[in-house]
């Protein structure tokens, strides 16, 4: 894989491609995403949790206007403005996340969705990065 | 029994675009109008708390009104900066930091929505590379599940925008002051789905200041139309609650920060939700208002829909909400913002209210919401 994370906390990669990396508590198993350091509830130091890659789609809305930038910084949408679609997808582990959604229009809440990566050119001329969103199963 | 505080003066700098006139001259225009409205002069005050988001310290109205050596204290705390500065205030009347105080809330911001600096709330950068750092989207994705879980539909959507508009051209301080039919509502460009244009608000400016007391402050001012503040309560989201600016949250059945504030401004008070007759509820887009209304336990989750198509919630309703228009109509100069919810129901209990009174209320309850979690409720009466 040749293109750097959006973000090397937040990104992992095994045989299956990427995932979502999140921190649990040994002890009271909260999980955070992206991970912290300590659980905020124990004061201990939390293990790295890769987060399943399949969930259900929680809710969603659409970006109709570019947002202000910075901070966003994705080039091909600042100089090209298209629509995106956002959601909270929710987890096995218990958790809902924020992410992009692709290859959709207008979902139906409670879908299956996948992650899968998504690239974000960060800077003019610079070498896309690679973010994150999911897709409908 | 605790000691009882009370409004006795309220100011107003009209809202919406005002070229030329800083936040900070807003803020002293309001303040002359609160005290010219409670009788007293600036020598009278004894301490001040108020604040801004975008137009400078509060302080700085000092330089105007008079040196006279009061502790002036900066409230800064978002959306709440005025609720919080009036519940300073009200503590410092019954601590006997002083018997008559000010509160001020102004701002002034810059076109378009709200610029985010990630660090302020400890978001990394990738959440504002990818498109993330605006609050519509979070008020959008909570109403679409909202919907979906109660039944709302998109009329009720359109509804409380057709409603606030209207509220708002029967007030001659509000921004926008013309009313929109449905259809027009209905055709304005989806912004945020399923939020269309007109049913949000956008930044805007504007001032309010307070006078307030407690019962000797009372006696000093011989006030004869005093509003007592029966309950102010400010509250911070619990885990396991859907929040706007946030990366995740935990799966839980947790009580929205708003039900929280609620439930202690209610038992601060010793009334319930069934005793308030109007209330002014954060509507920074329409869906807010309507989950609001059910958060604030002013009626459950799933009613609203009857409730605002039947016109309950309008004027002549049995439960009137965002007489002045609301955010919607006002647009949201954060520092003056949840002050304004206040000022309006000072005027509709003191039964000032022009054309846009309602019946003789006499509870009013308001509520603010604001990033990355608070929320603030207030409940007045005469
Ligand atoms: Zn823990």
């Amino acid at each position: 894989m040749s293109k750097d994370w959006i973000d090397d906390k937040v990104l992992g990669l095994d045989d299956e491609g990427i995932y979502l990396r999140a921190s649990q508590c040994p002890n009271c198993s909260q999980i955070c995403f992206p991970p912290e350091l300590q659980c905020n509830r124990c004061d201990l130091q939390t293990e790295l949790l890769p987060l399943s890659r399949e969930g259900v789609l929680w809710s969603w809305t659409t970006q109709a206007y570019p947002p202000k930038a910075p901070p966003f910084a994705d080039q091909q949408l600042i100089e090209n403005f298209s629509p995106f679609l956002l959601g909270f997808v929710e987890l096995p582990e218990g958790i809902r996340v924020i992410t992009r959604l692709q290859n959709v229009h207008t979902p139906e809440i409670g879908i299956p969705v996948k992650l899968t990566p998504l690239d974000i050119t960060l800077a003019p001329n610079k070498q896309a990065r690679q973010a994150f969103a999911f897709v409908p199963i | 029994m605790a000691e009882r505080t009370y409004i006795v003066g309220i100011g107003i700098h009209k809202f919406g675009r005002t070229p030329g006139v800083s936040g900070i001259q807003q803020a002293s225009i309001a303040t002359a109008a609160a005290m010219e409205d409670a009788r007293i002069q600036w020598e009278q005050v004894e301490f001040a708390f108020g604040g801004s988001q975008d137009a400078g310290n509060a302080d700085t109205l000092l330089k105007f009104k008079g040196l006279s050596g009061i502790p002036f204290i900066n409230v800064a705390n978002g959306c709440a900066t005025g609720g919080s500065a009036l519940i300073s205030a009200v503590n410092a009347l019954k601590s006997g930091m002083g018997d008559i105080g000010l509160v001020t809330g102004f701002d002034k911001h810059e076109h378009g929505a709200f610029r985010v600096r990630l660090s302020d709330w400890g978001l990394p950068d990738w959440y504002g590379e990818m498109g993330f750092a605006l609050t519509t989207q979070f008020f959008a994705m909570k109403i679409n599940r909202y919907m979906h879980d109660y039944g709302i539909s998109e009329n009720a959507l359109v509804a409380v925008a057709q409603k606030a508009f209207y509220n708002g051209s029967l007030n001659p301080m509000a921004w926008r002051q013309q009313a929109f039919s449905a259809d027009e509502i209905i055709a304005s460009p989806m912004l945020n789905y399923p939020l269309r244009k007109y049913m949000f608000c956008s930044p805007s400016e504007g001032a309010i200041s307070l006078i307030v007391c407690n019962d000797a402050g009372l006696r000093k001012i011989g006030s004869r139309r005093a509003i007592q503040i029966r309950g102010c309560a400010l509250n911070s989201r619990r885990e396991g609650t859907f929040e706007v600016f946030t990366t995740c949250n935990q799966v839980a059945n947790t009580a929205p920060v708003t039900t929280d504030a609620s439930r202690a401004c209610y038992e601060a008070a010793g009334i319930g939700p069934e005793e308030v007759n109007i209330a002014q509820l954060q509507d920074t887009e329409s869906g807010a208002e309507i989950m609001h209304m059910a958060e604030t336990g002013l009626c459950e989750h799933g009613d609203q829909e009857q409730l605002i198509l039947t016109g309950k919630t309008s004027l002549t309703g049995s439960l009137p909400i965002n007489t002045d228009g609301g955010c919607l109509a006002n647009g949201e100069p954060v520092g003056a913002s949840g002050l304004r919810q206040i000022y309006e129901n000072v005027l509709q209990l003191r039964g000032e209210a022009g054309k846009r009174q309602v019946a003789t209320p006499k509870m009013a309850l308001s509520q603010v919401y604001g990033a990355p979690g608070i929320s603030c409720v207030s409940l007045l009466s005469v």
